[in-house]
Formats: C-alpha cells, sequence, structure tokens
C-alpha cells in the first residue's frame, strides 16, 4: 500500500499538470488544425477527471497503508496536528475538486461563465500546492527521477502559461485603427 | 443585396445590426449560388463523387476561383474515396466522431496512467528489496554493517562475566573506577554477557522504532537503529536529526532513562521503550536481576 501510496500521488501530479496544460493550450486558442478544438477540451476534462480519481487512490491507499497514523478525518480536514505536509495535500485535493465537480456538463450549464472561469482558475494554485506537498512530504523528492521530472513538467508548463499571459495581454491592449 | 444591407442598418431602427464586411458578403452571395447546384449533386459514394467533382473542376475556366473551389473539393471527394476504399480502413460516421471525441486518447491516457502506477510500485518493490536501510545510525565505535535480516536475535560471544562495572570504568578511568566503585550513580546493568541484543519495535504513529544494543565489557558498548520512521522526508529528517542524540545519550547515562529530543517526541518514546526492552532482554539473558 505504501508503494501504491507513493506511485499514485506521482501519477496524480502529472496528470493534474497535463491536465493545466491542455486547458491552457485550449483556452489560449493554440490547438493547432490537426486536431479539433473539442478533442482538447474533451481530453482536457478526461485529465481533470482522472486526476482527481488517482487522488482518490492515492488518499485511499495512505490511509489502508497504516503507518503514518493518517485517520479518516486527517485525509478531509487539513491540520497541523498531522503536519502541515499533508496537510497541503488536503487543501490541493480540496481544490481539485472544487475545480473538476462544477465542471461537469449538468452542474456548469448553471453557473454563470465567469464564475465558473473564477472556480476554475483554483487548479493552478492546486497544482502548485501538491507539488509542495509532494515535496514535503514525499519519500521520493530527493530522488533524482523526482526532480528531473518534476523540472521537465515546470519546462512543459511554461510554454502554455506565457502562451496563455501573452494572449491576455494582448486581449486587453487597446485595438490600434 | 446592397439595399438590404443598408436597410437593416438603419440608425436607430429596431433591429440594428452592425454592418456586415463587403467580402464577406460577396462570399455569402457566392456560396448561395453555389448551394442549389449542389443540392442537385447525388450523395457522394466512393468513386462517384471524385469524379463529378472533377467534371466540375474540369468544367470551370481554368485559373478561376470556382476552378480552384472545384479542384479543392474534388481532392477531398478523392481523398474519401481512397479511404473508403482501403481494406480495413474504418469509415467512423462523423456523428459518431462528435459525439465522443477524443475517445482513443482518453483510453491512452487512463493506460498510460495505470501502467505508471504499476512500473513505479515495481520500482520502488524493487529498490527497498535491493538496498537495506535497516541499520543506518550508530552511537558507538562498532559501526554496524549488517542488515536487519542478517542479524541473529541475539548474538553471545563471550559467556556471562559476573565482574561489575562502572560508567568511569567505561570512559577509560580506571582509578576513579576503583575509588568510585562503591558510590557509582549510573545505574549500569552490571553482569550482562558481552554481545547484541535486540529490542522490540516500538510503533508510532509515524512509524516503528526498533534498536539493539551492543554490550562489550558489561557496559552498553552501542545502540544500533535497526527501523526508524523513514516513510517520508520530514520523519527522515526528524529522526536522523533525534536518533543520534538519543544514542549518545544513552550510552553516557548506560541506561534508557533519558531526556527526549523536542521535536522528535514520537521517536523519543519508541525510542526509549525499545531501548528498555533490549536492556530488559540483555538482562534477562545474562541471568542479571533488574
Amino acid at each position: 500500500m505504501w508503494y501504491l501510496t507513493r506511485a499514485t500521488g506521482i501519477v496524480a501530479a502529472v496528470l493534474a499538470v497535463a491536465a493545466l496544460v491542455w486547458g491552457l493550450f485550449f483556452s489560449s486558442r493554440n490547438t493547432g488544425t490537426k486536431l479539433k478544438p473539442n478533442w482538447w477540451l474533451a481530453l482536457h476534462n478526461w485529465l481533470g477527471g482522472l486526476t482527481l480519481a488517482f487522488i482518490g487512490v492515492h488518499m485511499v491507499a495512505s490511509f489502508l497503508a497504516g503507518n503514518f497514523g493518517i485517520g479518516v478525518k486527517d485525509l478531509f480536514i487539513p491540520s497541523g496536528a498531522i503536519g502541515w505536509a499533508i496537510g497541503w495535500g488536503v487543501v490541493a485535493t480540496w481544490m481539485f475538486a472544487i475545480t473538476v465537480i462544477p465542471s461537469m456538463a449538468r452542474i456548469r450549464r448553471r453557473l454563470p461563465r465567469k464564475a465558473w472561469h473564477a472556480v476554475h482558475l483554483i487548479s493552478i494554485p492546486a497544482v502548485v500546492l501538491s507539488m509542495v506537498h509532494a515535496f514535503q512530504s514525499g519519500s521520493d523528492a530527493t530522488a533524482s527521477f523526482f526532480t528531473r521530472g518534476l523540472a521537465v513538467l515546470v519546462g512543459i508548463s511554461m510554454y502554455p502559461i506565457t502562451i496563455r499571459l501573452i494572449g491576455l495581454y494582448q486581449a486587453r491592449r487597446p485595438a490600434v485603427a | 443585396m446592397s439595399k438590404q444591407h443598408s436597410s437593416n442598418n438603419k440608425p436607430g431602427g429596431k433591429g440594428a445590426r452592425p454592418p456586415i464586411d463587403p467580402l464577406l458578403l460577396q462570399r455569402l452571395e457566392h456560396l448561395g449560388q453555389r448551394r442549389p447546384a449542389a443540392s442537385q449533386l447525388p450523395p457522394p459514394a466512393p468513386g462517384t463523387a471524385a469524379t463529378s467533382a472533377g467534371s466540375a473542376a474540369s468544367a470551370a475556366a481554368p485559373g478561376s476561383q470556382e476552378a480552384k473551389l472545384a479542384a479543392a473539393t474534388a481532392r477531398a471527394a478523392a481523398a474519401r474515396a481512397a479511404k473508403a476504399g482501403v481494406p480495413g480502413a474504418r469509415p467512423a460516421p462523423a456523428a459518431a466522431r462528435k459525439g465522443k471525441p477524443a475517445a482513443s486518447s482518453k483510453v491512452a491516457a487512463l493506460a498510460v496512467s495505470v501502467a505508471s502506477t504499476a512500473a513505479l510500485v515495481g520500482l520502488f518493490a524493487s529498490q527497498d528489496g535491493n538496498t537495506s536501510d535497516s541499520i543506518i545510525l550508530t552511537g558507538g565505535t562498532t559501526a554496524a554493517t549488517t542488515g536487519i535480516t542478517g542479524i541473529p536475535a541475539t548474538t553471545l560471544t563471550l559467556p556471562p562475566t559476573a565482574a561489575p562495572t562502572t560508567v568511569a570504568a567505561a570512559t577509560g578511568d580506571t582509578a576513579a573506577a576503583t575509588t568510585a566503585a562503591p558510590v557509582t550513580t549510573v545505574a549500569a546493568p552490571a553482569g550482562v554477557a558481552d554481545g547484541t541484543y535486540v529490542g522490540e519495535g516500538s510503533r508510532n504513529r509515524w512509524g516503528t522504532v526498533q534498536v539493539q544494543v551492543v554490550y562489550a565489557g558489561g557496559q552498553i558498548n552501542d545502540v544500533q537503529i535497526l527501523q526508524y520512521p523513514n516513510g517520508d522526508n520530514r520523519s527522515i529528517r526528524i529522526n536522523q536529526y533525534a536518533l543520534p542524540i538519543l544514542i549518545n545519550e544513552s550510552i553516557q547515562a548506560q541506561s534508557a532513562n533519558i531526556n527526549g529530543i523536542g521535536g522528535a517526541t514520537y521517536t523519543s518514546n519508541s525510542y526509549f521503550q525499545s531501548l528498555q526492552s533490549a536492556i530488559d532482554t540483555a538482562k534477562a539473558q545474562s541471568g542479571v536481576a533488574g
């Protein structure tokens, strides 16, 4: 169970970054011509849901592993009693849930777009917090594959983030006649 | 058409719309003219669509926009016909593709995720099998080099000796030992046979602490850590800081009655319990009364 906890945590982190990258490519309209935008959107949604599913497995496995002293309460309520290394993970989980669940089609239709978008942006600090959680409590934080992998993920994320920010800047700049 | 355009954009009119780009309007008119002709064509079928579009292309004046459009249509129809004609090619109706976009990519993402998890689990299991982190800390002169699996429960190398010892003797001050022997204050377990005694593992919420104590000359010569909470980085940092201090204190005190380390309360308590268990085992096996 301990191995499963670590493995699902790492995979969930990768999936979260992948979902973020897909979303940023989609929102910046940088999806190319080969694949349709709905392909990007569908895969972005899927990756987000998959992230939440793997986080669920990660939580259950960490509870069943037993030797961390994590109770059911600790899985859902962040507190310093068990250490903020785990607490940040709990906070990130809630943020992911808040991001993913309103994006389900039935709920999203009832939400104003601005409200949904504001909620959706929570995913960015959620990814950052999940990385903090991984570094503080992860046994693999000092492993070379983890640090190198994280560097690769950050590098990959930087490209769509930059494109998105440039797009936002250009959209807000007054149009030249 | 231009009249309609201007009538739709009356200033202050009820249905006022923004002006339509003339180029777009021209394009729409062009498409509108083409639509009736296209609707008269039979539904595209492999082979026939390519020929009909190809004939349209040949009928149009070479170099004109219509000719280019017809040529592009002919190429697309030919590609569709070729795809349909290939044995084993999946025709995949457009409606089905629209209903479940990225279906294969989703399956691939799920498969890669599950496979990655399985691979990581296997990697972690193999890493733990190859490396032994059982004994990592030692406070005495005898460095531990063997893993927990190689150590017998109790290793006795010498028969029990009855010579009582003192802390002063342990520090090498023999003169002080001879003079101060009657007033020894530290409770050194006298008469314990030389050897290594394994204490019981003491479990806390972060993991298990298990120690073994090495007796030499009736003294606690070393305390070695067999297990400690190393499930996360924080635990590793805390224990690697606290355990050497606890080991040194217990060697100096020759007992488990030492102060705990702030910030490592769980480890300290588990260390005391495991060390006391090892000392009790040593005394019991050496026939020394508590």
